[in-house]
């Protein structure tokens, strides 16, 4: 395997400062070990996975790259990745076989939401089962994500409002609503309030004038509030039925991961207390334009990866189906609408707009990691990131062949900057199982996945 | 419709023969005339043995497939549903298929809403043939009993986003709402209160946890340090600058001088935060000045960026508490000349968007002061905690009565001491920690915010697991499923009260009555009509602004608005839910009149107005409908059809095959004319269009209404062709005449739907085959009386509203009774309360005094 030198592994708790940001960085590079080889690392070393969700499908004729391999010219939609062209590999050819119909019935944009992560074909129920199955980001946050203050995090650029009335032919519309899944009956609903998300990554309660009094004693109890409850809620499922007592233990499940959380926010506090705040200020709620909300996400991606928050994060842009106008490229119709565009030239053009604007903000996102210093490399040489749909074409609702970058170096695990062709129908999860690898997880089987992927 | 047919059962003896097992081993099951027998009022509950007394009166007797239904079928539906047809996936000679129940819950729904067979087929079955069939098919396949509907269950409910905002502020009274941080609850069945869709992420526990902090924090002041007050600048008080641009989240600031008096309680150092917007003008950004008194404290060249919130910070010293006067201007106006080119090139293009970029303003959303720090006082939600724990002679018993009492309130039911005991431990631990009185007692409350029974809406019952009993559920229960379903919220003292004496469910009429009238009633117009009707979809739809310029926020929230008080009147007033579709009147305000063609309308406030002679009257003519089912460019007539025959009549369209585009985006360049006409063009395709012959229809009708409800006579240049005609034969021309087949023909459909829709929601699960019968009998009344509180005494006296069966294979309930060896149980207060199989029930007599006022 190719390592390139400049990508070294490092270890956590240390810090860098005076990069132009003032901001707790992960390690010192004055702690460098020369040499160090990925497999002797535990954990798979600083490395991060990040998983992007485009809805709708793409445009694949101005998608897909004319060549295969490393030489290949970007295509008209990808031209905005150019200054992070070594960065990014094209991955042509892989499918996600179970968000077909397979005798369902309508429904596409459900089960494309829901088995992008897991490759799992939903039960379809508007409600009463949910059922998929775990999602690749879960299956590392619930190994490794103890060694990070957050194991996951769960992003998307929507409000939190949700649309009203049924969704998808007869899905529930947690399908459609949720990336990540903790398992088969439980998402892990994501958040678009940039707000939340600086208050989850770094904690504000002493701008708080009503929760600065009393806090001591606060913290010190909140250990002893979690066991009385947990006591509480054990002995109330002692006299409930089958489902109601599944119920409690998402409770319990949620409580003890709330008392990790403080436990983890106690040990990195103690390891932060010297280092300065975060040079972003703390975002006033979701900005009024999409552009502006896009972007502060993936500041803020970029932030929790600099600060070494989470290494594991998924955000799904929009949902799938999403029926979003993008006026401000000159798109007026919703892009659903738009995605069934018949073979319509002109629908078809509108609809690589829309990919374009989408893979400009991806740039963005990629260019300010590529900005970033870690070590010898940068923060993006250290992370694998997933960026795709699981439709092809949203005229036809095809489900292989699928549009699917993978950007980053992976601590020198990934060769990137190619266009790679896989067989036909080669399944996604096999992606992910390959990724996980790296990360230092270990998995077998992700949903339908047959085997891991050798050329990426 | 929203039956889910959940058994998918097949029986355990396969059959050769193509005559069907029957589904279900039953037979048509002699039942109980006892008057009330079903009512889960009467208690104690029909005796078993009386049940194998007469016959049940719905059924002349017992019906045989091969005799009965075979024939019928073989008459009306074998042309293509057998002997190697299979329309729509349906062969009614497959022996698999009809030992589905499955497939007679299609068959069923189908003959119900006479879908089937096809209007344009010659042979059609009599009332009383289709009768025969549905009888057959509710009584042998799926063995439902109408005297001895199944309740069903409804999985624990843990409260949604509005219900935990609510609760919160009934228990405590703060002002905040600390749901708005949650996650977003998702859906299901069209509604976010669906106990099973309702999980529990992680990330929603941590929320939970700092939101009981925070809440706490707010209600009890634990130490009397001086600190910081919030003092939030009212938009509207500012006086001078531009007429035009204020909202009531917003001001708009030129360069005149825009003042506003504050009355400050201290003198000291202020932090001042305003949160801006602005843009370039003649590619220069405002500057912002401000000055107190008249004297100039900074100008800040503000970032020009178009809608991006732009916080600025300041600090005032205040030599003298009292009043000041604030003021800002932009102090880089347009010079004379480059203002009168800019407002005529864009003078034309005004419109509703209010002036276009000719001048050089800031718009100010918030100004936030924070004092220097102040000596606090006790909020009254603090006396309202602590006056529970009054007069008692230590401080140990004076704790226990507050938790007793505000635990009482938050678990929605009594405490057993055991649960008291649990939160006195953390009292003490408090306090051993360093807490004060105050701060112990707070921490208690604390965690009963956090505590399973505050968070989820328990329900309990002795045989939790045996499908076979249901229970009626208790009075406690029933004051939260009631105050849930039309409040949103918990139980006010009134209903804890009725039911500490075990008195509401007989004085449940006046109860429901009492609540509707209720100002916290507005909660089921929001929550339940919000969603029901999907008018909360007004705040994500995007209208194109160049299509249509006419829209704006102010108009979206007018048309949500319009929508609420018909709901509100048909509450209120007691009217007939018919008004839904057939009102005579609407609701409008000065910019909604406009958009109407409505005269003599001024204003913010809603008046209630006769219709114009061109606008339908109900949800058809309301621009809240006709834009949520608007894609952002143009109309959609399947969407507008489709939420029709989905929330207004109960019959959705099958969803489109798989890898069919839809219909009017195939190939649209090769079409001509009118939306309408290029879609009929369409019809030519086989498989689209026997559902589109359901949908498109009804949005033909309402084609004279654009993507925003605008009134217009062409599209694209055509006339509108506003006639139609129904896939059930109905032929109409207009708006007015399709309201009319909606409120005749279709009435029995709509009263269906409402009930199904309703009862979905006060249940908190969807529907299942057996809740049929409810249905049913709710729809039976509202023919007779189709008044709003018909309707919701209708849901509230059914059975599966008042009580709940175990959980489990849901046939074993039908088969239970045919035994008689389980009856329905009586209520179950002895497993009552849930904490611990050795609590004891607290009296609600002890706690009662010391109850909120």
């Amino acid at each position: 395997m190719h390592i390139p030198n400049r990508s070294i592994y490092l270890p956590r708790r240390t810090f860098l400062r005076g990069l132009g940001i003032t901001m707790a960085l992960p390690f010192l590079e004055c702690m460098l070990p020369s040499v160090m080889k990925a497999a002797a690392l535990p954990n798979g070393g600083l490395r991060r996975m990040v998983f992007m969700y485009l809805p709708n499908g793409m445009d694949m004729g101005t998608w897909t790259p004319k060549v295969v391999g490393d030489r290949f010219e970007l295509s008209p939609t990808l031209a905005p990745l150019a200054p992070v062209q070594k960065q990014v590999s094209v991955l042509s050819g892989l499918a996600h076989v179970q968000a077909r119909a397979l005798g369902d019935g309508a429904g596409d944009h459900a089960r494309a939401n829901s088995c992008f992560l897991t490759g799992v074909h939903p039960r379809k129920t508007a409600g009463a089962d949910i059922s998929v199955g775990v999602s690749v980001d879960q299956v590392a946050a619930m190994q490794i994500g103890k060694n990070t203050r957050l194991p996951s995090i769960e992003l998307s650029c929507e409000k939190s409002l949700r649309q009203a009335g049924a969704c998808d032919s007869g899905y529930a519309c947690a399908y459609q609503n949720n990336l990540s899944w903790r398992n088969e009956n439980q998402p892990m609903p994501p958040i678009g309030d940039p707000r939340l998300i600086f208050e989850r990554l770094f904690s504000t309660e002493d701008q708080d004038p009503d929760l600065v009094a009393g806090r001591a004693l606060r913290e010190s109890c909140r250990s002893s509030i979690l066991d009385v409850v947990a006591e509480d809620a054990k002995a109330f499922q002692k006299n409930l039925g089958t489902t109601d007592r599944h119920k409690l233990d998402e409770y319990l499940t949620g409580l003890r991961e709330t008392e990790v959380a403080i436990q983890q926010q106690a040990r990195f506090q103690a390891q932060q207390a010297s280092k300065p705040k975060p040079a972003m200020e703390k975002p006033e709620g979701i900005p009024t334009e999409f552009v502006d909300h896009v972007k502060i996400m993936y500041d803020l991606m970029a932030l929790a990866m600099q600060t070494d928050s989470t290494r594991i994060m998924t955000m799904m842009v929009q949902h799938e189906g999403s029926n979003r106008p993008y006026p401000f490229i000159g798109v007026n119709e919703g892009h659903h609408d738009l995605s069934h565009h018949g073979n319509n030239p002109e629908k078809m053009g509108k609809i690589a707009q829309i990919n374009k604007f989408h893979v400009e903000q991806v740039a963005y996102f990629l260019g300010k990691l590529q900005g970033m210093k870690e070590g010898y490399g940068t923060v993006l040489d250290n992370s694998m990131i997933v960026v795709g749909s699981a439709i092809a074409d949203g005229n036809a609702h095809q489900h292989h062949n699928l549009p699917v970058l993978l950007c980053g170096g992976g601590g020198g695990t990934l060769k990137p900057g190619r266009h790679v062709q896989f067989e036909k129908e080669t399944p996604m999860t096999n992606l992910y199982l390959s990724l996980l690898d790296r990360m230092g997880v270990k998995a077998d089987k992700l949903g339908d996945s047959t085997g891991k992927l050798e050329r990426i | 419709m929203l039956l889910v047919w959940m058994g998918c059962s097949k029986p355990a003896a396969p059959s050769s023969s193509p005559e069907p097992a029957t589904p279900a081993p039953a037979t048509p099951t002699p039942s109980s005339k006892e008057p009330q027998a079903s009512a889960p009022k009467a208690t104690p509950p029909p005796a078993p043995a009386a049940a194998a007394a007469t016959p049940a009166p719905i059924v002349a007797g017992p019906l045989d497939y091969s005799k009965d239904v075979k024939p019928l079928l073989q008459t009306y539906c074998y042309k293509c549903h057998a002997n190697g047809k299979k329309k729509g996936g349906l062969a009614l000679d497959n022996v698999a298929a009809l030992q589905d129940q499955k497939t007679w819950g299609h068959v069923l729904e189908n003959l119900r809403t006479r879908e089937m067979p096809p209007d344009d087929e010659d042979k059609q079955p009599t009332l009383d043939e289709r009768e025969k069939v549905m009888k057959w098919i509710d009584v042998v396949v799926f063995a439902v009993d109408p005297d001895r509907p199944d309740p069903g269950r409804v999985t624990i409910r843990r409260l949604n986003r509005a219900e935990y905002n609510n609760t919160i502020r009934d228990l405590i009274g703060v002002d905040f709402e600390p749901a708005d941080d949650f996650p977003a609850d998702d859906s299901g069945y069209g509604f976010d209160d669906i106990g099973d869709v309702l999980t529990l992420p992680p990330v929603l526990f941590e929320r939970y946890l700092s939101a009981a902090e925070k809440v706490m924090s707010m209600a009890i002041l634990n130490d009397h340090k001086p600190r910081p007050e919030k003092i939030y600048v009212d938009l509207f008080k500012i006086e001078g600058g531009p007429k035009t641009g204020t909202t009531s989240i917003s001001r708009k600031i030129d360069e005149a001088e825009s003042t506003v008096k504050l009355d400050l309680p201290a003198a000291g150092q202020y932090d001042v935060k305003l949160v801006v917007e602005s843009q370039k003008v003649g590619g220069e950004a405002p500057k912002l000045e401000w000055k107190l008194d008249g004297q100039s404290l900074r100008t800040i060249e503000l970032s020009g960026r178009k809608d991006f919130k732009e916080q600025v910070k300041g600090v005032l010293q205040i030599a003298k508490p009292g009043e000041h006067t604030l003021m800002m201007h932009v102090a880089n106006p347009m010079a004379g000349g480059e203002m009168k080119t800019a407002s005529t090139t864009n003078a034309k293009k005004g419109g509703d968007k209010g002036e276009k970029e000719d001048k050089r303003t800031f718009t100010v959303r918030q100004i936030l002061l924070l004092s220097p720090p102040q000596p606090v006082k006790a909020p009254e939600s603090q006396y309202r905690i602590f006056k529970a724990g009054g007069g008692q002679p230590k401080l140990e018993l004076a704790a226990r009565a507050i938790i007793q009492n505000f635990g009482t309130h938050a678990f929605r039911r009594p405490l057993s001491n055991t649960e008291v005991d649990r939160f006195m431990w953390i009292y003490k631990q408090a306090g051993l920690k360093g807490g004060n009185f105050e701060q112990s007692v707070q921490t208690a409350l604390t965690a009963i915010l956090v505590s399973p029974h505050f968070l989820f809406r328990g329900e309990l019952q002795s045989q939790p697991d045996n499908p076979q009993v249901a229970t009626q559920i208790t009075e406690y229960a029933l004051a939260s499923r009631l105050s849930y379903f039309l409040w949103s919220t918990m139980p006010d003292d009134e209903l804890f009260s009725e039911a500490e004496h075990g008195t509401l469910r007989k004085n449940l009429a006046a109860q429901v009555k009492r609540m509707l009238a209720d100002p916290k009633s507005s909660a089921l117009v929001e929550n339940f009509g919000g969603q029901w009707l999907q008018i909360r979809n007004l705040k994500l739809v995007q209208p194109d602004a160049k299509t249509f310029p006419g829209w704006d926020q102010a108009l979206a929230t007018a048309m949500e608005r319009e929508t609420e008080m018909l709901f509100e009147t048909i509450m209120h007033e007691d009217r007939s839910v018919l008004d839904f579709i057939g009102a005579n009147y609407t609701f409008v305000n000065e910019r909604l009149a406009r958009h109407y063609g409505i005269q003599g309308v001024e204003g913010e406030a809603f008046v209630k107005v006769p219709l114009p002679a061109d606008r339908v009257g109900g949800i058809l003519g309301q621009g809240s409908y006709l834009t949520i089912t608007s894609n952002p460019t143009r109309t959609s007539p399947v969407k507008r059809g489709k939420y029709v025959l989905e929330n207004l009549l109960g019959t959705p369209p099958p969803p489109p095959p798989p890898q069919v585009p839809d219909l009017d985006d195939k190939a649209r360049a090769e079409l001509h004319g009118t939306l309408r006409q290029k879609m009929e063009q369409h019809r030519t395709d086989p498989v689209c269009a026997s559902c589109h012959a359901r949908m498109d229809p009804i949005g033909f009708g309402l084609e004279q209404f654009d993507g925003i409800g605008m009134r217009r006579t062409q599209d694209d240049g055509a006339a509108i062709d506003p006639t139609g005609q129904l896939v059930s034969g109905e032929k109409f021309a207009g708006p007015e005449e399709l309201q009319k087949i909606l409120l005749t023909t279709k009435r029995p459909d709509f009263l269906r739907c409402i009930s199904e829709k309703m009862l979905t929601y006060a249940l908190g699960r969807g529907l299942e085959y057996y809740d049929r019968v409810t249905i049913e009998k709710i729809s039976a009344s509202l023919e007779k009386n189709p008044n709003f509180s018909n309707l919701v005494m209708e849901v509230v006296d059914s059975v599966p509203f008042q009580m709940r069966r175990g959980e489990g294979d849901h046939r074993k309930f039908n088969e239970a009774k045919k035994t008689a060896a389980l009856p329905v149980s009586a209520p179950v207060t002895a497993a009552l309360p849930s904490a611990g199989a050795s609590s004891t029930l607290a009296p609600i007599a002890a706690t009662k005094s010391a109850t909120q006022p």
